[in-house]
């Protein structure tokens, strides 16, 4: 993928948006648009990423339909699977939670979580504190995970 | 009876000019087909796959393809009508206005400005540029044709009449924005309304510029290639008012399983299987004005790259009404198998035809005989290569890709990644940048051929028959 480092230093001009809203006929408030004074437009696209498709209500209804309803780890201790979960870890954790769990631009990862709590955060995220659901990934990945989580605590 | 004078000046300078802008349609085609497998040859930010491959396509569909049908318009619609074009003076201040637009296009792109509408990029500053140049273009067309000294107005005319009031159409009703600043504004429609007109424009865009001028292009130069009337003329104007009836419902194929309504996109599959006629209408036709005249495949070279251009123009109007229908659109939409496809009428169909229009040009232009038909010969055979590789590794490509995401386990969730896919491709990807190094290959010994024309060329014997030429 190219680098889009130059976003970084490009901020947002809160009367340039004003005007494109304007346009548009969204009802943003004055101060919603000043709020936008020193945001980056690499903080523009990330808000729109973490926003995209997430407002869909029979998406997140299928979710929930498919989670299971005892939250007991099918693979719970199994070596083999947290081999597995530590490639998936790999894949779709470690870009956020660094590739020894020590952090990064998400928080680093603790010990002390049951297999039930763990499982309930890496499929529905944390919408509010920027970590998205791994839902699609499907339930019997989400265990290898949380198995693989558990095996390094 | 005594011939007009001819302004064949105007139509020199649009072939040379649109000859620059092709080529650098492939060259960037080349280079963000490399980026695609090494993503460090993206040059942030003005540089970026994102930037360039919008330059790619309008290099390409507005640079070299209507550069080119300006150029055989013009020189068709004098010799059609039987009189020199109705304004000079016009024509000179077009080719300007076509270059400057094109640069205006290419610094803007770069730049970042943009539309995000696929084939319709152009900020509305650019696109009044573009309504001034099609307006000056289509008085001209026009008025020449009013005052024709040819009362029957053949087939090409039809097909050129269409392209200048098509295209007129379809731009304006696309444009309709309002503008922010300079180089920013909005589209006038909204949501599915907008995607949906944004089809009706970009599906007729090759209706009207890579379908009716080539083939306007095709029914003229086949003919004066051979040296044989068309099979017939009856069958090409009934192929030619259907065609132009059918095209203009069929856009919504391209917004198949998304919130567009669904008798629309209903509709839109059924016009699309039903252009299947009109299409191959055409393609009979130019196979039947061969009869009797097949040797010439072996012993004309100009017909050869019509003949071979119409083929895939046959095949591409085979492919796309299977793509239009749901079930298949829903295995390989948003797959490499679309630019496959796209590339399959881009390099074979409109290509080839324009290169045999400007070989048969070249003598006639320049005063000389062409330099070399064993170079001519080479070019064809060199293109005819790139471009079905580029198509066959895009198809596979795109079928495996489509196989992967439509692979599920049984709780519903993907056995792949997208990433996995992206990776399992690039052997293909491979395939398809060298693809376009045998393709440029090709385009740049044509260009050389041309060059060396002017340069070396044999003056020109011209008390040989019009049909001998190609022949020689």
């Amino acid at each position: 993928m190219p680098s889009y480092a130059f976003l970084n230093e490009r901020l947002v001009d809160p009367e340039r948006v004003r005007r494109k809203m304007n346009v548009l006929g969204f009802p943003y408030t004055q101060e919603d648009i000043s709020a936008l004074a020193g945001k980056s437009e690499m903080d523009a696209i990330v808000a729109y990423m973490q926003k995209l498709g997430n407002d869909i209500p029979w998406r997140q209804a299928a979710a929930q339909a498919a989670a299971p309803q005892d939250l007991v780890n099918p693979f719970h201790g199994d070596p083999e699977a947290a081999a597995q979960g530590a490639s998936l870890y790999a894949r779709h954790c470690a870009a956020c939670h660094g590739a020894e769990l020590g952090g990064g631009i998400g928080p680093a990862l603790m010990p002390g979580w049951d297999d039930a709590d763990l499982f309930t955060v890496i499929y529905e995220g944390i919408p509010e504190g920027g970590m998205p659901g791994f839902s699609s990934l499907g339930v019997e990945r989400v265990w290898l995970m949380v198995t693989f989580l558990q095996e390094q605590q | 009876m005594e011939k007009p004078q001819y302004n064949i000046a105007i139509v020199r300078s649009f072939i040379h000019w649109s000859l620059l802008w092709g080529v650098v349609s492939i060259v960037v085609g080349i280079l963000i087909s490399f980026q695609l497998i090494i993503p460090e040859l993206n040059l942030s930010p003005y540089f970026t796959y994102g930037r360039l491959r919008p330059l790619h396509t309008n290099a390409g569909i507005f640079g070299w393809a209507i550069g080119t049908f300006f150029a055989l318009f013009l020189y068709m619609v004098q010799r059609l009508c039987r009189r020199p074009l109705w304004s000079d003076k016009l024509a000179r201040f077009q080719l300007w206005l076509f270059n400057l637009t094109i640069v205006a296009a290419a610094v803007t792109l770069l730049l970042g400005f943009t539309q995000s509408k696929e084939y319709h990029e152009l900020e509305w500053p650019i696109d009044l540029m573009v309504v001034v140049l099609w307006v000056v273009f289509s008085i001209n067309i026009v008025m020449t044709i009013v005052k024709r000294n040819e009362e029957q107005m053949y087939v090409s005319l039809w097909f050129m009449l269409a392209s200048v009031v098509g295209v007129a159409i379809l731009y304006l009703v696309n444009s309709a924005a309002v503008p922010v600043s300079l180089f920013k504004s909005y589209s006038a429609y909204a949501g599915a309304n907008d995607a949906n007109v944004q089809w009706w424009y970009g599906h007729n865009a090759v209706a009207m510029v890579l379908t009716a001028p080539p083939l306007a292009v095709f029914y003229y130069f086949l003919p004066k290639s051979t040296g044989v009337p068309i099979f017939s003329h009856r069958l090409s104007i009934v192929a030619f008012w259907s065609l132009i009836f059918m095209y203009l419902w069929t856009g919504a194929h391209h917004l198949l399983w998304t919130p567009i309504p669904d008798w629309i996109q209903t509709m839109a599959m059924a016009f699309s299987i039903m252009l299947i006629a009109p299409s191959w209408g055409s393609v009979v036709n130019g196979y039947l004005s061969m009869n009797g005249q097949w040797r010439q495949m072996r012993e004309n070279y100009l017909v050869k790259f019509l003949i071979l251009g119409i083929t895939f123009y046959g095949l591409q109007t085979l492919q796309g009404p299977l793509q239009a229908v749901r079930t298949f659109s829903a295995f390989i939409h948003y797959t490499d198998w679309v630019p496959g496809h796209v590339h399959m009428g881009t390099l074979g169909w409109v290509s080839l035809v324009l290169f045999a229009a400007i070989y048969y040009l070249a003598p006639r232009m320049y005063g000389t005989e062409l330099y070399s038909i064993p170079m001519a010969n080479m070019h064809f055979w060199l293109v005819l290569v790139g471009q079905l590789l580029y198509s066959v590794s895009m198809w596979i490509a795109g079928v495996q890709q489509a196989g992967m995401w439509h692979a599920i386990g049984p709780d519903g969730s993907l056995t792949y990644t997208f990433m996995e896919s992206l990776v399992s491709v690039y052997p293909y990807y491979w395939a398809r940048a060298f693809s376009g190094i045998i393709y440029i290959a090709g385009v740049l010994l044509f260009v050389a051929n041309l060059v060396l024309t002017v340069r070396k060329g044999k003056t020109r014997d011209t008390t040989a028959a019009p049909g001998a030429v190609g022949a020689a």
